[in-house]
């Protein structure tokens, strides 16, 4: 353990910690562009400037400089703040200053430190440098050189992160630039963590081009929906339509990373075709009186299966093994959805939840199915055909009313995991909070309500909001599992 | 409790009320002669001082190109919620391609609309300015809300002296 003081005040941090990294470990921020937790140090910004031992000639960069025994460092001394000063007026020379038309306006680094350190007014008064604009890196990423600091942060992730080189820093002096190599566009599944990464709009996302500014968007912590690893992320929605999902930085899961897939998943949850009431035989019914009917049809559960998407939530899906229990159907099965995973961040398992299904007593469809009366589909799950061959009676729950609609006795409504609150098991066990983005509008309760309210009085009176579930689900989920910190 | 006032009590030549009449009529024939500052409206319209803050309207600058470049900054800072823009890309064969940036439509409510002139103030292209035009009516609510196109009508063209986009 090293001993210094920043600001004065005495701090203790483990060996080889740097000063950046042990300034903002104690609430002290220092701006930096380069740096990046996840990327690593390179040292070219010269943002992060401190003052060591009072040596106010030759300033220091804390991102690189281990601390040392009895430093004494100045992050907000007349010479840091002058310092910074003219760091960032010579960004700004060359800077196109088009906020105006430029997506990354509103979370954009360049935009706050020129606001909080910055000059304030220009003294520049020859032609700002030129350079190409609009280019495209690939069908994803677009580029614009004049508003490139060259922080490296790009290039860097590929190389330390992606472990490839697809664009590069060419050219000298004012002609320095990113450039694309000479393997064509890149095709990298993870490239669009560049555009969160770059701390300016060089690069921005083809998708969410022009599309809405920040600050119009609700942004909702939550957790990506498309596996099973479960990344953090943020959730933005314009006027009920969700609008992107950004990674949220979680060194245990993600770190500040997502993949393509997942980040551009998000138009799949702006149904247009959703199940706005309840539906018996077809026709649209009271909520309570589909509800009665199900218990109708499913009487003492014999011969009656549930099958249960894993995109449910825990809460979901303790609910509904409630009412399941409640009514003797035993049969409890989870869906099951793959795609191809890798060995970064995608997982196999498609779905969300799988592993909190199976700590909730949820078990994959048997290969000998059973001959079954009737089905419950908790869901938007892709049915084996097995189970639909000697059915009387099909329930089927879900957001949209799909294939499996049209044949359902009774048909409820159902929310996206993008409106839902709850709780989301990953593969490795780590138990994650989902929070709503959007509201679903009228007519969709949340799910867990369908089948408290189905399974009777003395679950309606456990359960009166979901913060009674979620306790249940840890309950029900044990101890030994991991949580998440966010 | 009632107050009473008392009325004075007119003299004989008060109560011979043409005396007054005689007053009043040279009141009138001396107004005939001062200048006339009724307007006979519609047919004339008052002249307003350049600031003054009637409608917000979209401009072109001289060589007709939309300055609007949908940084949505109005739309942000309307206080009623006035103003709702849907950002677009200029197309590529666009003469003012270099922009990138247009409104793909823009509304104003102007039942909505409290003429604070927030917009004008606040917009970094000098795209939106109050414009002189005071009477809005229309048979239907729509009728208030001013696409992009009547926004341009009625804004006009301003001479742009900087044209900070060309050769940007």
């Amino acid at each position: 353990m090293i001993t210094l003081t920043i600001n004065g005040k005495t701090v203790e941090v483990e060996d080889g910690t740097t000063i950046l990294q042990a300034a903002e470990a104690h609430g002290m921020k220092v701006p930096y562009y380069c740096y990046h937790p996840d990327i690593g140090i390179d040292g070219n910004c010269r943002m992060c400037l401190v003052e060591v031992n009072g040596n106010t000639d030759k300033l220091t960069i804390s991102c690189k400089q281990a601390c040392g025994e009895g430093m004494d460092v100045q992050t907000e001394s007349p010479a840091v703040k002058k310092a910074r000063k003219g760091v960032l007026e010579f960004y700004l020379i060359n800077h196109p200053l088009d906020c105006t038309i430029c997506d990354e306006a509103g979370q954009c680094p360049l935009q706050d430190y020129a606001y909080k350190h910055g000059p304030g007014d220009s003294r520049f008064v020859e032609e700002k440098r030129k350079g190409p604009k609009k280019v495209e890196f690939s069908d994803k990423v677009i580029f614009d050189s004049e508003r490139c600091i060259l922080c490296t942060r790009c290039t860097r992730y590929f190389e330390n992160v992606r472990d490839s080189r697809p664009i590069g820093v060419s050219d000298m002096g004012g002609k320095c630039t990113i450039t694309l190599g000479p393997n064509g566009p890149i095709e990298d599944p993870y490239q669009l963590n560049i555009i969160d990464i770059c701390p300016v709009g060089a690069l921005t996302s083809l998708d969410a081009r022009f599309n809405q500014r920040v600050w119009f968007m609700d942004f909702a912590k939550t957790i990506c929906p498309g596996c099973s690893k479960g990344c953090n992320i943020e959730a933005a929605a314009y006027q009920g339509q969700l609008k992107r999902f950004e990674p949220r930085r979680n060194p245990d899961v993600n770190k500040s990373w997502m993949c393509d897939d997942g980040r551009l998943s998000y138009d799949r949850y702006n149904l247009t075709d959703r199940v706005r009431s309840a539906h018996v035989a077809g026709e649209p019914a009271e909520l309570g009186v589909a509800l009665d009917k199900v218990n109708e049809l499913v009487g003492d559960g014999a011969g009656v299966a549930v099958l249960a998407s894993t995109k449910n939530t825990c809460e979901d899906l303790l609910a509904l093994r409630t009412w399941a229990q409640a009514h003797g159907v035993t049969q409890l099965w989870h869906g099951a959805e793959t795609w191809a995973g890798d060995d970064f961040l995608k997982q196999p398992d498609a779905t969300p939840n799988t592993a909190g299904a199976q700590g909730l007593g949820f078990e994959p469809v048997p290969d000998d199915v059973p001959a079954l009366r009737g089905l419950v589909v908790a869901g938007d799950v892709p049915v084996p055909p097995a189970l639909l061959g000697t059915i009387d009676f099909l329930v089927h729950q879900a957001p949209t009313a799909g294939e499996l609609g049209p044949a359902a006795m009774v048909l409820l409504p159902g929310r996206t995991p993008l409106e839902k609150r709850g709780t989301f098991v990953n593969h490795e066990g780590r138990r994650q909070q989902v929070r709503p983005a959007v509201d679903p509008g009228p007519g969709v309760p949340e799910d867990w309500t369908l089948w408290r309210d189905l399974a009777g009085e003395t679950a309606r009176a456990d359960w009166p909001s979901v913060r009674h579930v979620i306790g249940a689900v840890d309950r029900a989920l044990g101890a030994d599992k991991v949580a998440s910190a966010s | 409790m009632a107050k009473v006032v008392e009325r004075k009590k007119l003299n004989w030549f008060e109560q011979l009320y043409l005396p007054a009449i005689a007053q009043g009529l040279g009141m009138t024939f001396k107004e005939m002669f001062k200048p006339h500052i009724t307007l006979q409206y519609p047919e004339e319209r008052q002249v307003f001082a350049d600031d003054y803050r009637g409608a917000p309207g979209l401009v072109k600058d001289q060589d007709g190109r939309e300055k609007c470049v949908s940084c949505q900054l109005c739309e942000f800072v309307c206080p009623p919620k006035a103003i709702v823009i849907e950002p677009g890309e200029l197309p590529a064969d666009d003469t003012a391609a270099n922009v990138e940036k247009a409104p793909k439509e823009f509304f104003i409510d102007f039942l909505r609309c409290i003429y604070c002139g927030l917009c004008e103030e606040i917009c970094p292209e000098e795209a939106i300015f109050m414009t002189s035009r005071y009477e809005l009516n229309g048979s239907k609510r729509e009728d208030l809300v001013f696409n992009k196109q009547q926004l341009y009508e009625l804004g006009g063209t301003r001479v742009d002296p900087i044209k900070k986009w060309e050769g940007k």
